[in-house]
């Protein structure tokens, strides 16, 4: 378990050191990558602990939920409505599950 | 330790997690540094503060200048009485005395009309623009002194766009915007009246906006003095030889 927080530290430790800024008009779309990242994170463990990792999947499934939740919140700016919501609320319920999987299989 | 693929393929992952992480804190704290609007609201009641000290120093200094003048004009008393007009009339003519007679009063308001729906509102308010050509079309006529909105126009004075005011002697003046000028009325208004001048164009506006022009003579007519500063840094007399 210690290799995905070395990466998460060191992750933190670059973005820091880089100091990049990004514009406050595309917080929202950080917010979204963010989500997908952890929710990639979380289901990684999950299926790697379950004995079913799948390099593939795991990657093309960051991916695509970064598309999709992207996507999702550029048409909710032009639209006018805020549909990045469902991708949080779909990421947050997927994250719980996720972690409750993962304590049960840890717990075991 | 055994390593398990999977945990390099989340710590991976797990960096760009990090990263995105780092980089959303730094901008949200920077969001978070920007000007508060309570910081806001306590600069806003300073410069009010500020500007209404001025107001005061600007009347104690035209008191001031006043007193100057006077000084000045007694000091020729025992010389020729001819230089002693000679200052007046250049006094008059430069805005540095507030002077009286007869002229004309021109009103211009803004539109009481909301704009409708994908119209510009630009047509429902009066512009520096307007006001300028007022001005000109008034010096044209014949016009001897004119203040707008008690500001006394100079050869220095500046008419210029300040947000949703205008900016004329470094102050700015808000509608309605009374332009007083005193010459002979009829002929400033002949003059006002041009065909195609500006109180058609601008009564065109009236018309189908609802922007309001008002223009009458008067009997009598007093234009203050100009209060800001006179003095010259750059512009020098130039003496025959130079």
């Amino acid at each position: 378990m210690w290799l995905p927080l070395l990466g998460l530290l060191l992750g933190i430790i670059l973005g820091m050191a880089s100091s990049i800024h990004i514009s406050p008009l595309y917080v929202n779309y950080m917010a979204m990558a963010i989500l997908a990242a952890l929710d990639s994170v979380f289901g990684g463990i999950r299926a790697g602990l379950e004995k079913k990792f799948d390099q593939k999947i795991f990657i093309s499934g960051f991916f695509t939920n970064a598309l999709l939740a992207a996507l999702l919140t550029y048409l909710g700016d032009k639209l006018g409505v805020n549909l990045y919501l469902a991708a949080t609320v779909g990421f947050g319920m997927r994250l719980f599950q996720n972690l409750a999987i993962i304590r049960r299989l840890l717990l075991q | 330790m055994k390593v398990d693929k999977w945990q390099v393929s989340v710590a991976l992952v797990c960096i760009i997690l990090g990263v995105l992480l780092a980089v959303q804190f730094q901008t949200q704290q920077s969001i978070s540094e920007a000007v508060p609007t309570r910081r806001v609201e306590e600069l806003a009641s300073m410069l009010k503060e500020t500007k209404d000290y001025q107001k005061v120093l600007d009347q104690e200094e035209s008191k001031l200048k006043k007193q100057l003048l006077e000084k000045s004009m007694g000091a020729n008393n025992g010389t020729d009485k001819m230089i002693k007009e000679d200052i007046s009339q250049i006094n008059n003519l430069s805005g540095l005395t507030q002077v009286q007679g007869p002229g004309l009063k021109v009103t211009l308001d803004d539109s009481q009309r909301a704009p409708k729906e994908g119209e510009d509102p630009n047509l429902y308010i009066i512009h520096n623009e307007d006001i300028l050509k007022v001005v000109n079309e008034l010096w044209a006529g014949g016009a001897e002194a004119m203040s707008v909105n008690n500001q006394r126009i100079t050869a220095t004075s500046e008419i210029t766009c300040a947000g949703p005011t205008i900016s004329i002697n470094q102050t700015r003046i808000a509608p309605p915007y009374i332009i007083t000028a005193i010459g002979n009325p009829s002929t400033l208004y002949t003059s006002m009246h041009l065909r195609g001048g500006i109180v058609e164009a601008l009564q065109y506006f009236a018309k189908q906006y609802g922007i309001q022009v008002k223009i009458e003579k008067q009997e009598k007519i007093v234009i203050p003095e100009y209060k800001g500063s006179r003095e010259l840094k750059y512009a020098k007399t130039q003496k025959a030889g130079d």
